[in-house]
């Protein structure tokens, strides 16, 4: 099972972000990054890292913020609360 | 004896107004378009005039096809796919016979689907041709999206071409096309949309334009595409390696990477033009097939699988053997 800081890694990494840059309230459209295009990123970056498991959870390409991305995992039992 | 349908012919117009990545920026100087053309691997579109339309760009493509090996007098039926006619009643195929002076006995109808639509309309070919005494019919993709793109939507403006295309499908003795997998999930129709584009008004939106939900619909194409294509191979007995060249709808740079990845294809068995051509909609898949037939990509013996996805959410997926 993953942790949540390989997510936020993760999360930071398809935006191309410094480690440590996001925090959980972090959410589209505050940072540049975090456009449409850079929502993309992170589903496919989250896909890449649980080996296709997020593809099939359709609610997730709604979730806005860095706490929606860990409640919707955590929902789906790819990470622990 | 069992009658088949085979592609002779594949004819496309592209609009002579190129929109680059330079454009776009001068027109946003916000948007960061390293990342986009990074994320999106579109460098260059291709746009109508303000006063062109989808019927003009499909009468050049149609026009196309006259000048090879087919007389107008030897098409029996025309099929338009679009999501941007000219007007909503009559249908664009019927406009386009009279235009193109086919003969009064061709059957004409539109189909309203987009990026799934070539393969949609190619099953309907195929079946008219095989159960009907008709010889010749014209699959005509065509879309515009750009009259429904405002000039700041940082979604949608970078992906889609304006482009048309003509297919001519003939009868024949030798199967070289099929079987198809077609499917739709209705329940993300609000996921890609031209709002106010029929009857439904709705009084906060201001015109037509197209509203892309980019994360649903990658999210659809990342659960869809994978199944469909392992669904057509299941159903003929194939593996991948059996595959020669795949043709998906060119959505993107990241929706085709994402493709291959989940499929684990070679790069060598993927055609990618959405880099010079965009996404073109309806038109993507055919004017693939015939840069992939420039490109010397396809020969004789060739199978090729095509597959398209999108708005609806609606996909298709389809097995061309070259003979």
């Amino acid at each position: 099972m993953k942790t949540t800081d390989e997510v936020i890694l993760t999360i930071e990494s398809a935006l191309e972000l410094e480690k440590g840059s996001l925090s959980m309230d972090t959410s589209m459209g505050s940072i540049e990054q975090w456009d449409s295009l850079g929502h993309l990123s992170i589903l496919s970056s989250l896909d890449i890292l649980f080996d296709g498991l997020i593809a099939p959870i359709a609610n997730i390409s709604k979730a806005q913020s860095v706490n929606e991305i860990l409640d919707i995992l955590i929902e789906n039992k790819l990470i622990e609360k | 004896m069992k009658l088949y349908s085979i592609i002779s012919d594949i004819q496309y117009y592209l609009p002579s107004r190129l929109l680059s990545n330079e454009d776009l920026v001068s027109d946003n100087p916000d948007w960061r378009m390293d990342d986009i053309e990074k994320k999106t691997g579109i460098k260059n579109r291709y746009i109508c005039e303000d006063n062109q339309t989808s019927k003009d760009i499909a009468l050049l493509a149609c026009e196309k096809l006259f000048k090879n090996n087919i007389k107008r007098s030897e098409i029996d039926f025309l099929i338009v796919v679009t999501e941007s006619p000219e007007y909503i009643a009559p249908a664009m195929s019927c406009d386009l016979q009279n235009i193109l002076n086919l003969k009064t006995s061709v059957a004409a109808f539109d189909i309203n689907l987009g990026c799934s639509g070539f393969v949609y309309g190619l099953m309907i070919a195929d079946s008219i041709l095989c159960a009907n005494s008709y010889n010749n019919g014209i699959l005509v993709c065509v879309d515009t999206y750009s009259k429904y793109i405002s000039p700041n939507d940082r979604t949608c403006r970078p992906l889609f071409s304006d482009a048309a295309s003509a297919t001519l499908i003939t009868r024949s003795q030798s199967k070289s096309v099929g079987p198809f997998e077609l499917g739709t999930d209705g329940s993300g129709y609000q996921d890609l949309i031209v709002q106010n584009s029929g009857t439904k008004k709705q009084a906060n939106i201001e015109r037509n334009l197209l509203h892309m939900d980019g994360g649903a619909v990658f999210m659809f194409t990342m659960r869809t595409v994978p199944k469909v294509v392992n669904d057509l191979l299941k159903k003929e007995k194939y593996k991948i390696e059996d595959i020669d060249l795949f043709v998906f709808h060119q959505a993107s740079k990241l929706v085709i990477d994402n493709i291959k990845r989940l499929l684990k294809l070679p790069d060598q068995k993927v055609y990618e033009n959405y880099q010079l051509v965009g996404n073109t909609v309806s038109s993507s898949i055919p004017i693939a097939l015939a840069q992939a037939k420039d490109d010397n990509r396809l020969k004789k013996g060739s199978i090729v699988m095509i597959v398209g996805f999108g708005v609806g959410l609606s996909w298709g997926a389809t097995l061309i053997r070259y003979i």
